[in-house]
């Protein structure tokens, strides 16, 4: 019960750790529309209903078909715009509390993180090394 | 008359590569690569011997950590398989291909953060490092260790084939390299192993394989990262000359594309062919590839043989597979149905005395004989009554492309590696762009190559080559061949050498230091690593010599086998605080045994047992088995104790909790 209340408490989470969630989260929101956005309009505009006169339908956009350019390349160059926001703007620049994890100066890090961890039965770490 | 003269007539209007280019190219190519070797090798003389060796300290920067993903991710199947399926099936490629536009925020963005804050709180060098200490548990680090290798071994031997085969189609029209396939061959015939080998493709092997072996053992994750940035823009620069070339050649996109809509696909054919004027005195060869008309039809006919004809000394009929059981004296290949490409191809057409008789025809199973096919999905396909790309195969494989790829541990390894966050979001930004750089461009061009070259559904991998060489010639350049030829070459080195090093390094890590010798000295670590990576990568070799058939089932097999198992016990153990050990075992062992059952009932389905996967309701093994695996990984874990408090605690507790360190709290 009281681990419950532990994973409960996003007070008691690494805020590291809640961002990295929250970034998952956005990543798997970002990769549902782009499923419907490029099946949605391949399936409406890019199979061959007709069956058998779809000449007749071709359109041209900058030299590729309708579908092509709707249902993939435009959504292709929009996601790189959407990365252009997903990547400078959402996603974690250099966080300050990851700091005690980092290796700035060659030196083992472990040694300032890994105490509590092992005394309470920690994992086995690479000091092995 | 003799067999060469056909040889070289068969296929009037190809140019000739450019004059040794190919090779000079190859080598200067060799050379840059074992030199980036030798400085990363340089490297490492200070520092942790294992961390740098595998990981490259932790300290991948923003070009090294984007491109390495990149170019890992792209393996021949890129450059070979991908032009080929383009060239064969039109613009309905691109909805396949289409899963690719979220691959990197998917890919790197998934896990990325998250895996490399737990690398780092660990220690871990390997993905199986992370398991174990996650858990506490050697066993399923060791289980970790096992599966990565079972499927890698079989995964690198198939890949050191497909280097093989692909040097040696880009080498093969050499003279040089030619004389000295002829020169092994005496001392081949005289070895055991390698009797009944074709030289050629030996010679390409021991190549290829030697410089790949030797840049990975000598210098580790570095080389490996750094060799991936060099093999990225060799890629990146051989898809952006070769476009501009292939439009201007083509006229114009527009164009293109309005030609393709009046296309027809081809009917498949069987051929009989005999000569005119009675028995032959030697033996004749009828190459694969080789154009022939019709003879006696109403209207002009014209043929392509898809597999190479044999009359035999004294006989006027040519046969395919003789000495064999299936001896045959049909020979297939394909009819052109599109009136222009008819009228194009006939002077091309082999002016020898044969007489060519259609004696039977299989038009396609889907799109034969309608004009537009090529523009819309699904697109022609020769043997699928419902087209190359039914909905649901779209759907299956927009979500293959990108789960899989985050699945897959080479890539969780460089997730481990990158040295802050701010390199990550920029790399994920920039394997975006690169994305679109390269598939949107290939999607152009091997659609143009179906109005530039047609007739190669005879043999379509061979598009890419073809291509190269058609546009070099056009440009008068044809040293741009060369370059050109480097690309599909870079792609594959750059996925088997990460694959290499995966090996290696679970064998030495994951096995050697964490359960027999945690104590060994770094001398003795890095004299064993570099003889297991020679190891692992000769052993690898000598089973390319005498390669498994089926080659491309067997690499899709194990990538999408590797991320099956993988990709949803690490998802778990990196997110969800309540996962436990019994749910992490059951989620993995679920993954490998639903991909392999439905692998073997695939297998065991198949009218000639080739290597094919059991699709249920039109989903890849891959969508079943991550689903399987995710399902009872949860119920696994919500029927078994939770994990203590400390462990929990371990992994996503604030530094805080851990250090006694005041924090700054952002959020």
């Amino acid at each position: 019960m009281r681990l419950k209340t532990f994973a409960d408490d996003d007070g008691m989470l690494d805020p590291a750790f809640l961002r990295a969630r929250r970034e998952m989260l956005v990543v798997l929101v970002l990769f549902g529309l782009a499923l419907g956005w490029t099946i949605g309009f391949c399936y409406w505009l890019g199979y061959d209903a007709t069956d058998g006169e779809p000449s007749e339908a071709l359109s041209l956009v900058l030299g590729l078909p309708t579908w092509v350019f709707v249902g993939i390349v435009l959504p292709w160059l929009i996601i790189d715009l959407v990365a252009i926001w997903f990547c400078f703007y959402f996603l974690a620049d250099d966080v300050v509390d990851d700091e005690p994890f980092e290796r700035r100066d060659g030196r083992d890090a472990l040694g300032r993180v890994a105490g509590a961890p092992r005394e309470a039965g920690g994992p086995t770490n690479g000091r092995a090394l | 008359m003799n067999a060469a003269v056909v040889a070289d007539a068969a296929v009037p209007g190809l140019v000739p590569a450019g004059g040794g280019w190919a090779i000079c190219f190859f080598a200067i190519y060799i050379a840059a690569v074992l030199l980036l070797a030798w400085l990363s090798n340089r490297l490492y003389r200070s520092g942790e011997f294992l961390s740098e060796y595998f990981l490259g300290s932790r300290s991948l920067g923003l070009w090294a950590f984007a491109l390495t993903f990149a170019a890992t991710s792209a393996s021949g199947g890129s450059f070979i398989g991908f032009p080929a399926l383009v060239y064969t099936h039109g613009w309905a490629v691109g909805l396949w291909i289409g899963g690719y536009m979220i691959v990197p925020i998917v890919a790197m963005g998934l896990l990325g953060n998250r895996l490399n804050q737990v690398a780092r709180r660990t220690q871990a060098i390997t993905l199986p490092d992370v398991l174990r200490d996650r858990f506490h548990s050697p066993l399923l680090g060791t289980t970790a260790t096992g599966l990565i290798a079972f499927f890698m071994v079989f995964n690198l031997v198939a890949q050191f084939k497909s280097g093989s085969v692909i040097l040696q189609s880009l080498l093969q029209d050499e003279p040089l390299f030619q004389q000295t396939s002829r020169a092994t061959e005496g001392l081949l015939r005289s070895l055991p192993l390698t009797a009944g080998v074709d030289p050629g493709y030996l010679l390409c092997l021991v190549v290829f394989a030697a410089v790949v072996i030797l840049y990975t053992a000598y210098g580790g994750f570095r080389a490996v990262v750094w060799t991936d940035v060099m093999q990225g823009f060799v890629m990146l620069g051989g898809v952006l000359l070769l476009l501009p070339l292939t439009l201007w050649a083509v006229g114009g996109l527009g164009a293109a594309t309005r030609e393709m809509a009046a296309m027809t696909p081809p009917d498949v054919v069987q051929l009989r062919l005999s000569r005119v004027d009675g028995p032959v005195d030697e033996r004749l060869l009828i190459p694969k590839n080789t154009w022939l008309q019709v003879t006696g039809a109403d209207r002009v006919r014209v043929v392509r043989t898809a597999e190479a004809g044999e009359i035999p000394a004294g006989q006027n009929v040519a046969w395919v597979g003789l000495g064999g059981d299936a001896a045959s004296d049909r020979v297939t290949g394909i009819e052109l149905t599109f009136a222009p490409h008819v009228e194009r191809q006939l002077p091309h057409c082999h002016p020898w005395p044969l007489r060519v008789e259609v004696v039977a025809v299989r038009p396609y199973a889907y799109g034969a004989g309608r004009a537009g096919v090529y523009l819309t999905a699904p697109g022609p396909d020769e043997n699928k009554w419902n087209g190359f790309l039914p909905i649901s195969l779209a759907i299956s494989f927009y979500f293959m492309w990108t789960f899989s790829t985050a699945g897959q541990p080479s890539n969780m390894v460089r997730l481990m590696a990158f040295d802050r966050p701010r390199t990550l979001s920029r790399a994920i930004f920039t394997v975006s762009v690169y994305y679109t750089l390269i598939y949107v461009p290939l999607l152009i061009i091997f659609c143009c190559a179906r109005v530039l070259l047609p007739g190669w559904e005879t043999e379509p991998d061979r598009i890419m080559p073809e291509m190269a060489r058609l546009t070099s010639a056009l440009a008068n350049a044809p040293w741009l061949a060369g370059l050109l030829l480097a690309a599909p070459f870079a792609a594959v080195m750059s996925t088997m050498d990460s694959f290499l090093l995966m090996i290696s390094s679970a064998v030495v890590r994951d096995i050697y230091q964490r359960n027999y010798n945690p104590e060994a000295s770094e001398k003795v670590i890095k004299r064993l690593t570099y003889a297991t990576t020679l190891l692992v990568g000769g052993v690898a070799m000598l089973a390319a010599v005498n390669p498994p058939k089926f080659l491309q089932s067997i690499i899709v097999f194990t990538g999408t086998g590797l991320s099956t198992t993988f990709l949803v016990p690490v998802f778990l153990l990196l997110y969800w605080p309540r996962f436990n050990l019994a749910g992490a075992l059951a989620g993995i062992w679920t993954g490998v045994t639903s991909h392999v059952v439905l692998y073997a009932i695939g297998t065991w389905q198949h009218p000639q047992r080739q290597m094919t996967a059991y699709e249920p309701g039109g989903f890849h093994p891959f969508i079943c088995g991550t689903v399987l695996s995710l399902v009872v990984a949860v119920a696994v874990t919500w029927a078994t104790r939770p994990p203590t408090r400390s462990l929990v605690q371990a992994y996503f507790g604030p530094p805080s909790l851990i250090s006694g360190k005041p924090r700054d709290a952002d959020l």
